[in-house]
């Protein structure tokens, strides 16, 4: 929109110069008064546009007042493309006489003064105009800087490591941001970081909506008793066959995980896939852990599988087939292999001979897996039916994957009328909570540079190579996700990625986007600490007396995230390089 | 004849203690009690947790637990009740004790492998539940 008004800028001053009555030398009477129009534009090293920048125009060394939407103002402000348009009346004899210069700041930036001369100003009338080639502010160092990365870092600290609940961390963060700006930045620009109104317009509503109505319809399924059902069916048709039980689980698992929230669905199949490894005496991590893994990679094929997943989607602007496009065979490969590796890494627990378990523990694990409404099942499969065929069709209408999830949400909730009060006690506003922080402490981040550091390193080691820029994505995702909390690391990434795509030739294909899903997705099966489901599973299975260390899951889990990783690498290399389809 | 609180899990270690805690019931005559405490704790540095009813799941697989629980009993020729209580493991089991009139209070000996309390951590426990409830507690 606004590139076409700048055309049209453009054409009319092209059509002034040529048809101007009068020029700049020859306007009016001597001493009447011109309206001046500047317009330009103001990025960063990246020739990314600096919203919010302050822009103040000097004539002859002396600020001047401008006209900003018609009111008088000493300062106007870029918009979010980095454009700024400004009028300002004065006496033609000094628009002939002094020298004009733009001033930009900015509290991230060094400030930047650009002259321009009178050759450029083109007048018609009263009206001059003059449009300012695009000022580059190059990035300062404050103390504003140096606190953000510090902040960041610790909260991201406490995530990882589960110093402090993930959304009072994530608070913090924020609390802290803000605070310095308020109480250091207003007496002294070196401490401002980011306001509350410029934090604010960082929180991707997209992504909370979604998150917040594919928890109702979580909440509502969860109550149906369908993930226990599946699972003692499973335990009874597989007839003590261990590693058909484990490979069913992990099938349900993944699929799941890939169209509902992964760490809800751990929690609701590692206690029930605790009792199935006990009846069938194998130990629970046997199939606990190549479930967990499954949910991992399940949660990767799709836009709304995992957060990791949801952010990149909601910030760059996929769909929900453009994930499941390119996620889902990187999934599939991921999911056979991790039942072969399975295989191989349990074969003493799955070639044991099991013994029949009693029937009263086949009886106590019957009645903790009875579909415990079926009309309420019925319904909610129906509607989340309807609103998968919403998601595959939603390019179509234009609409984002938060709209389908809204109408599908409501409709069920329409439908199966339960207590909304009840209902929305079920959202784990907690989640929301800490979403809109992260999102926050993100965009104080991205103020200070800290973001456009990370971008331009990663641009030098790449270079011009969309391959290397690939490998960097997915190993260093990869890595980074096995240590440190996935969600913050993917939302502090992903404008890494989306410089990347705009900068490196050949990664309009959206590579990138697919290598950091893929790298945030899968690395955190490595460790322990690595997502949010595992953390669950461990815990679980803590509580049914069964302690998995650190080096216990890494055992399994290293081997496995690195084949998981490292095959589908190649399918990415064979499909988006090598082969182009 | 008194009762014994045996708060138990699942693995090696809640075993052997379930087998001690069975030996002491017949010596004694008691009648054994397993309690298996509903601690969602863990999820509290966890988001998106909040969904689903977590107790619920947890107190299905602690029924579980204790029908093993159970049946290691009879297998030895007791006889064993089981309860279940919701919070954190020290308040649930000091709760029990007063609820069921207990006579003791066992905890297994944390062993190298599956234990979530340190032996010390034990103790001070246990040492804090028998100056609440009055009642004797012993780590076996």
């Amino acid at each position: 929109m606004k590139k076409r008004w700048l055309i049209i800028l453009g054409i009319f001053l092209l059509f002034s110069v040529l048809y101007a009555p009068v020029s700049a030398r020859g306007l009016g009477g001597e001493n009447a008064d011109v309206t001046l129009t500047l317009t330009g534009r103001v990025v960063n090293t990246q020739g990314l546009g600096v919203e919010e920048g302050e822009v103040r125009v000097f004539m002859g060394g002396e600020q001047r007042t401008l006209l900003v939407a018609g009111e008088e103002a000493e300062v106007a402000h870029t918009h979010s493309d980095g454009s700024f348009v400004v009028d300002l009346t004065l006496p033609k004899e000094v628009l002939e006489t002094k020298n004009i210069a733009v001033e930009i700041t900015h509290s991230s930036f060094r400030t930047t003064r650009e002259g321009f001369s009178k050759q450029e100003v083109a007048c018609a009338n009263n009206h001059c105009y003059v449009s300012i080639p695009e000022v580059v502010l190059p990035r300062v160092f404050n103390p504003a800087f140096f606190i953000a990365t510090g902040i960041f870092l610790v909260v991201f600290g406490f995530i990882s490591f589960n110093i402090v609940h993930e959304t009072i961390a994530a608070l913090l963060g924020t609390a802290s941001m803000l605070g310095v700006t308020y109480l250091l930045g207003h007496a002294n620009l070196d401490f401002w970081i980011i306001d509350f109104h410029r934090a604010i317009t960082f929180i991707d509503f997209d992504v909370i909506f979604l998150l917040m109505t594919m928890m109702i319809f979580m909440a509502i399924m969860s109550q149906t008793g369908i993930f226990q059902w599946m699972s003692y069916r499973t335990f009874k048709t597989a007839k003590g066959n261990a590693f058909l039980v484990t490979t069913i689980l992990v099938i349900i698992t993944g699929v799941f995980s890939a169209v509902l929230n992964d760490t809800t669905v751990m929690l609701l199949m590692t206690p029930i896939s605790i009792q199935i490894a006990l009846a069938m005496n194998i130990h629970p991590a046997a199939i606990v852990i190549p479930e967990v893994l499954a949910s991992n990679i399940g949660g990767a094929a799709s836009l709304i599988g995992t957060p990791p997943n949801t952010i990149i989607g909601s910030y760059v602007g996929l769909t929900f087939n453009q994930f499941l496009n390119n996620m889902l065979p990187v999934s599939l490969i991921g999911m056979v292999l991790l039942i072969f590796m399975t295989r191989w890494l349990y074969k003493d627990e799955f070639n044991q001979e099991g013994n029949e378990p009693s029937e009263a523990l086949v009886e106590q694990l019957e009645r903790g897996s009875q579909i415990t409404d079926k009309n309420l099942l019925i319904k909610s499969l129906i509607v989340f039916a309807g609103t998968l065929i919403m998601f595959f069709t939603a390019d179509r209408f234009n609409m984002p994957p938060a709209a389908v999830a809204i109408i599908g949400s409501s409709a069920l909730l329409l439908w199966v009328r339960p207590n909304i009060s009840e209902m929305l006690r079920e959202v784990d506003w907690t989640t929301l909570v800490f979403f809109m922080a992260l999102f926050m402490m993100v965009g104080g981040i991205q103020e200070v540079g800290l973001i456009q550091i990370i971008a331009e390193s990663v641009k030098n080691l790449a270079g011009d190579s969309l391959v290397l820029a690939t490998l960097l994505m997915i190993w260093v995702s990869a890595i980074a996700s096995a240590v440190v909390a996935n969600i913050p690391f993917t939302a502090a990434m992903v404008p890494v990625a989306v410089y990347l795509t705009q900068t490196i030739p050949g990664a309009e294909n959206n590579v990138l986007y697919w290598a950091l899903a893929v790298g945030a997705g899968l690395g955190g099966n490595a460790t322990y600490i690595g997502s949010a489901p595992n953390v669950v599973a461990a815990g679980i299975m803590d509580r049914a007396g069964f302690r998995l260390k650190f080096q216990d899951f890494s055992r399994i889990g290293v081997p496995i995230t690195f084949v998981t990783i490292f095959v589908p690498m190649f399918w990415i290399l064979l499909r988006y390089f090598w082969l182009n389809f | 004849m008194g009762i014994i609180v045996c708060a138990t899990r699942g693995g090696e270690a809640s075993y052997r203690t379930q087998d001690a805690a069975i030996t002491l019931a017949k010596e004694q005559n008691d009648t054994l009690l397993f309690l298996y405490v509903v601690d969602t704790s863990f999820l509290d540095k966890i988001t998106g947790a909040g969904v689903v009813d977590t107790e619920q799941e947890l107190s299905n697989m602690g029924q579980f637990l204790l029908t093993m629980a159970q049946e290691r009993a009879a297998a030895q020729d007791a006889e064993a009740e089981t309860v279940i209580y919701e919070g954190l493991v020290h308040e649930a089991v000091a709760d029990v004790a007063h609820d069921a009139e207990a006579s003791l209070i066992v905890f297994g000996s944390p062993g190298e492998e599956g234990s979530h309390f340190n032996l010390s951590g034990l103790e001070k426990m246990a040492e804090k539940i028998e100056e609440d409830t009055g009642v004797e507690t012993r780590i076996i």
